[in-house]
């Protein structure tokens, strides 16, 4: 009879039972299930969490113990997942994302989120963390060869440092080697489009559907 | 009849001779883009911090002055909080290490808040005392508080905005008893003030960015926020003092609207997000409200006649039949243009009562 682990840890990760995830992210890989279907499976959980919040059945509270067990899950993986990639020589990325907060903002449940929503649709993420001067954005960005940079600012009074980044892309010529995404409570899309991003998302589920999108161009 | 006569008749859901209005919640950080100073230089000084207050007044002509505007985070510093000062106008935020990390912290917290460590710390003192010079001076004519975050943005403060989130479901009662210090802790910042009658018939402030809708849920807004709101109403309402609420973000229609009231607050200042024609529909007459031309899409970025236009929306929906104040939704960025603060400012003054409750707006 066919184990309902996968069923099991997909509930986990939607009830956001963060210390469940890891026992059943082993017991799956001990019955023989491959990676990518383990982590499907997450990555599934996650879209009916990023589905709940946005239909106001799931708040910040729900959403963060959702992302945890995900990454709970996500870390007895990512030694497999690895590995994997090794064999195959297959080290086509489906994007890389640079993900920070701003200088003079140290709030960050935002950044992780998006950070965690990211991560379970497959992107790399690099997160550089709180309180970041904007040329520490573009170093990562340039150390990893970077798609996107994603940048979190949630004061009124450090919102403009996104249009600073911009700004500083153009000044060295690398507005076209990066996509910037936005995102943050004081913002909108009608600031977005005032400073010229690429994107602007209002939640972390919304910011991957514009890293889909901004991929999408990329790619062409 | 005075701005602060006309703004308590509001605070009644009564009908004053004009709308009143004040350019933003706070505007500490435009203050202080105006005076170029820094948060660390400006609390050095009661004096100074209170001629500011007053003197940029008597520029803008706001029917509230909020005394401590962008230093919310300060009353946490006092007690021991890690404060993090940034450049620029950005106000200081309280980071990690926090003060409570687990439950064995509780009584740590608790000793901290009975023995008066607070009391001591400069910046509180100076920020007190600067409340009391305005008070003395303008307090009469003009409505003056002293801001202040509420009990649930003060909990993420104390132990951590995320531990506080997922505690919210893993451990509730910790979080219940962190709350019920952080409401301990909201009421002594006020203490002094209000055993010397300073607050008397002006006003305190409550506000929560931290339990906004869609950061958490009507059940936890309504079992951890609701009573600790409550009972600093009654609080203060009890000691004589009016109460000014704000929570920001998008209140949906289908949401807890029906809390509001049952806090007890005397005005509740709503963000740009909301629909203020829903709210004047059904909080109309229950509670005073407050608000929301868009402090950042209109305000920051717009130019004074689409602020005058905006300023008409709001007036058209909310004011008609009283109980209501115009202002800005959310505190404005330090950016925003002075033409834009005098268009606001100049739609409210302009804009009068008829004896049915009908607004007049200046042609």
């Amino acid at each position: 009879m066919a184990s309902d682990v996968l069923e099991k840890l997909h509930d986990v990760i939607v009830a956001g039972k963060r210390a469940d995830s890891p026992a059943l992210v082993t017991q799956a890989f001990e019955e023989g299930i491959d990676v990518d279907t383990i982590i499907d499976t997450m990555s599934g959980a996650m879209n009916v969490v990023g589905e709940k919040f946005s239909a106001g059945e799931y708040f910040i509270t729900e959403m963060l113990l959702g992302a945890h067990a995900f990454k709970a899950g996500f870390d007895i993986l990512k030694p497999a997942l690895e590995e994997k990639v090794k064999k195959s020589g297959d080290t086509k990325k489906k994007g890389v994302v640079v993900l920070g907060t701003v200088i003079n903002d140290i709030h960050d449940i935002g950044k992780n989120m998006v950070g965690s929503a990211l991560q379970a649709a497959g992107y790399e993420i690099h997160d550089i963390g709180i309180d970041q001067p904007l040329e520490n954005f573009i170093t990562k960005a340039e150390e990893v060869d970077a798609n996107i940079i994603a940048l979190s600012a949630l004061l009124t009074t450090t919102m403009d440092e996104t249009k600073n980044l911009i700004e500083l892309l153009k000044e060295r010529g690398l507005n076209k080697k990066y996509k910037v995404l936005i995102g943050g409570a004081p913002m909108s899309q009608k600031f977005s489009d005032s400073i010229g991003a690429d994107a602007y998302a209002i939640d972390a589920f919304d910011a991957v559907e514009q890293v889909k999108k901004l991929m999408e161009t990329i790619e062409g | 009849m005075t701005p602060k006569e006309g703004l308590l008749e509001a605070f009644k859901c009564g009908v004053p001779e004009r709308v009143p209005v004040t350019p933003w919640f706070g505007g500490g950080m435009w203050i202080l883009q105006d005076t170029d100073d820094d948060w660390q230089n400006f609390p050095k000084s009661a004096d100074k911090m209170a001629k500011t207050y007053v003197s940029i007044n008597e520029k803008v002509q706001s029917d509230i002055i909020f005394v401590g505007s962008g230093m919310n985070n300060f009353p946490v510093a006092g007690i021991g909080g890690n404060i993090k000062y940034m450049t620029g106008t950005t106000p200081p935020d309280i980071g990690a290490p926090f003060l409570v990390n687990n439950e064995d912290d509780i009584g740590k917290l608790e000793a901290t808040l009975e023995s008066g460590k607070m009391d001591e710390d400069g910046i509180v003192q100076r920020t007190r005392e600067a409340t009391r010079q305005v008070v003395e001076k303008v307090g009469d004519e003009t409505l003056v508080c002293l801001t202040a975050f509420g009990p649930f943005t003060y909990t993420g403060q104390f132990m951590g905005i995320e531990n506080l989130m997922l505690n919210l479901a893993e451990n509730p009662d910790f979080v219940q008893e962190v709350m019920r210090l952080a409401t301990v802790f909201h009421k002594k910042y006020y203490e002094p003030l209000v055993d010397e009658g300073v607050l008397d018939d002006q006003m305190v402030v409550i506000t929560d960015p931290m339990s906004a809708p869609g950061l958490i849920s009507k059940d936890n807004w309504r079992n951890f926020v609701l009573p600790q709101h409550k009972e600093l109403c009654e609080y203060y309402s009890s000691k004589g003092s009016y109460i000014w609420l704000h929570v920001c973000a998008d209140w949906q229609p289908d949401d807890r609207w029906e809390l509001i009231p049952q806090t007890g607050a005397d005005i509740f200042f709503a963000d740009p997000k909301f629909d203020i024609g829903f709210a004047k529909e059904n909080l109309g007459g229950k509670i005073c409200l407050g608000g929301n031309v868009d402090q950042i899409n209109i305000l920051n970025l717009a130019k004074a006649e689409e602020v005058k236009d905006a300023a008409i929306h709001c007036l058209e929906t909310a004011a008609p039949g009283g109980g209501y104040m115009l202002s800005a939704g959310c505190d404005i960025p330090p950016t925003v243009p002075y033409d834009n603060v005098k268009m606001m400012i100049q739609m409210g003054k302009t804009t009068k009562y008829d004896d049915d409750g009908n607004i007049i707006l200046a042609k």
